[in-house]
């Protein structure tokens, strides 16, 4: 049986693949189960309302912090994992999609974590694993809300038809 | 180095069905009792569990939360979720496995679209400030890529119309599928636009579905499966969300860069021309049966349709009918972002 190669993904070094701009995932090493650091973080300060910024910028403060934090740019990161909660908090559906240029996704993988409250730390986890499983080296981990956008208790509010509204508040 | 396979499949009938709500308990409950048949597995020995769902598919704040009645998390298990098609669940259960974390993992992914206007709400998909206020609808947006092909002489209508009468034929030996039979490519373009120049039959019919999918490390595969379908690579890319900044009609490659071609590729594409765009990109020709289940044009259960492109890639090896096989799901608008699963028989 042949195994095939498989190309890292993120080293522009190590695969002809992502140096040409198709950067992927792919299994970087075999070895066993490997440590994962932080190498930097970043937030913003919270506000009730953020009206001097869009979703985008929002998350740009705290990229660009975490980034500086870790004496890295974004094209140092090989993937990018997004946390957030209910998509109705900002009225976007799934919006790391429209945020993929934004975050410096573009060309890499881009993961949306959503656990509902565990959601910060549920982002964390997937994201350690990523290293810890040697399939990066690299990853940005981002997690915001801005519940301004949107009504929050209209989004935790709307009634299901045939079943027992039994959620008061954030689940999960 | 940890391998992985996939041992076991299931998929729900797909359809607008009368009998399951949006918590998608009514459809995960009886294909999780096929996988666990398949495999002698119970949900007790699952060490990882992993969904992939939409709260604005389903009209409701952490709905994926209910479905977790499926699964009888007593006692506590070990849980995620991702705001994505269950195919990206599947990846992040592989890397579960690969940190050691878990030797066995269950991903699914489930959707009932029939119960909103789905194309009125993947337009909120879209830049929230600039594109989401107009509405522009999935199937238009689609249109909009389709058009650009024809007018580079990418494809024509005819060539999308085969892919459709292909997946039609294919899906008579499916009984998941929505839509199957027999169709001539002279009764398809007879038929009117649904938006110029796409026909009904160029996209995906609306239905509700889930489906599920079984891995395990090395360890553990053989003792459940007869011919575990080994993942050989696994990774996926998302471009730009500016649709005006990208080129629309074409994707720069997708997949393992190297390697003979797969015996069978299941792509998820909802819409016949770009099932053109992705055969180009993943370098897939004339030798590999592409989309034998029908692929996403005949059943596209929103959030379970690419994890089923990967569960059908992994059947066809695990029921032996193919030795290669790739599986590919896509998110976002106009094939944004993809996910390619290889894997191969042992």
């Amino acid at each position: 049986m042949t195994r095939q190669p498989v190309s890292g993904g993120g080293y522009a070094e190590s695969s002809p693949r992502a140096a040409a701009g198709g950067g992927y995932g792919g299994i970087l090493r075999s070895s066993p189960q490997a440590k994962a650091a932080v190498l930097g973080v970043g937030q913003t300060r919270h506000r009730s309302k953020r009206a001097d910024v869009s979703i985008a910028g929002l998350c740009r403060e705290a990229v660009d912090r975490a980034l500086a934090d870790a004496g890295l740019t974004m094209s140092d990161i090989d993937a990018v994992v997004v946390g957030k909660a209910p998509d109705l908090f900002e009225g976007v559906m799934m919006p790391e999609l429209y945020l993929a240029d934004a975050l410096g996704a573009v060309g890499k993988p881009l993961l949306r974590v959503h656990t509902a409250g565990s959601v910060g730390g549920a982002t964390g986890i997937v994201t350690a694993n990523l290293v810890q499983a040697g399939v990066h080296r690299r990853v940005l981990a981002v997690a915001f809300e801005k519940q301004s956008e949107s009504n929050a208790m209209w989004a935790l509010s709307i009634a299901q038809p045939f079943s027992t509204d039994v959620v008061a508040g954030a689940g999960g | 180095m940890t391998e992985v396979a996939v041992v076991g499949f299931a998929q729900s009938p797909v359809g607008v069905r009368d009998d399951s709500t949006t918590s998608g308990v009514e459809m995960l409950v009886p294909i999780f009792g096929q996988v666990y048949a398949q495999t002698g597995l119970t949900r007790r020995d699952i060490g990882f569990w992993c969904s992939g769902s939409s709260d604005y598919l389903a009209g409701r704040a952490f709905s994926f939360v209910q479905a977790v009645d499926a699964i009888g998390a007593v006692p506590p298990i070990m849980e995620s979720h991702v705001e994505m098609d269950g195919a990206w669940a599947l990846y992040e259960a592989w890397v579960k496995i690969l940190t050691g974390e878990a030797d066995i993992a269950l991903a699914y992914g489930f959707g009932k679209a029939s119960g909103a206007e789905l194309r009125k709400v993947l337009a909120l998909q879209l830049d929230p400030y600039l594109l989401a206020p107009l509405w522009p609808d999935s199937v238009s947006v689609a249109a909009l890529q389709a058009r650009l092909g024809i007018e580079a002489g990418r494809w024509t209508e005819k060539d999308m119309a085969q892919v459709a009468a292909r997946s039609r034929a294919a899906a008579v030996a499916n009984p998941s599928a929505q839509v199957a039979g027999e169709v001539s490519i002279e009764d398809l373009l007879a038929r009117p636009y649904v938006a110029d120049p796409l026909r009904a039959h160029d996209c995906a019919p609306v239905g509700d579905g889930a489906a599920v999918v079984i891995l395990a490390s090395a360890e553990r595969a053989r003792e459940l499966c007869d011919r575990p379908a080994w993942i050989t690579w696994f990774g996926h890319r998302a471009e730009s969300a500016a649709l005006g900044a990208r080129d629309l009609v074409t994707l720069a490659p997708l997949g393992p860069p190297d390697g003979p071609p797969p015996d069978v590729a299941e792509l998820h594409a909802p819409f016949t021309h770009q099932e053109i765009i992705l055969r180009e990109a993943l370098g897939i020709g004339g030798t590999t049966d592409v989309n034998p289940s029908g692929g996403a044009l005949v059943a596209n259960p929103m959030f379970a349709a690419g994890l089923a492109r990967l569960g059908c890639a992994a059947q066809a090896i695990m029921t032996g009918r193919a030795d290669s096989a790739l599986g590919h799901a896509t998110s976002g608008p106009l094939l944004q972002q993809n996910l390619v699963c290889t894997m191969e028989a042992q």
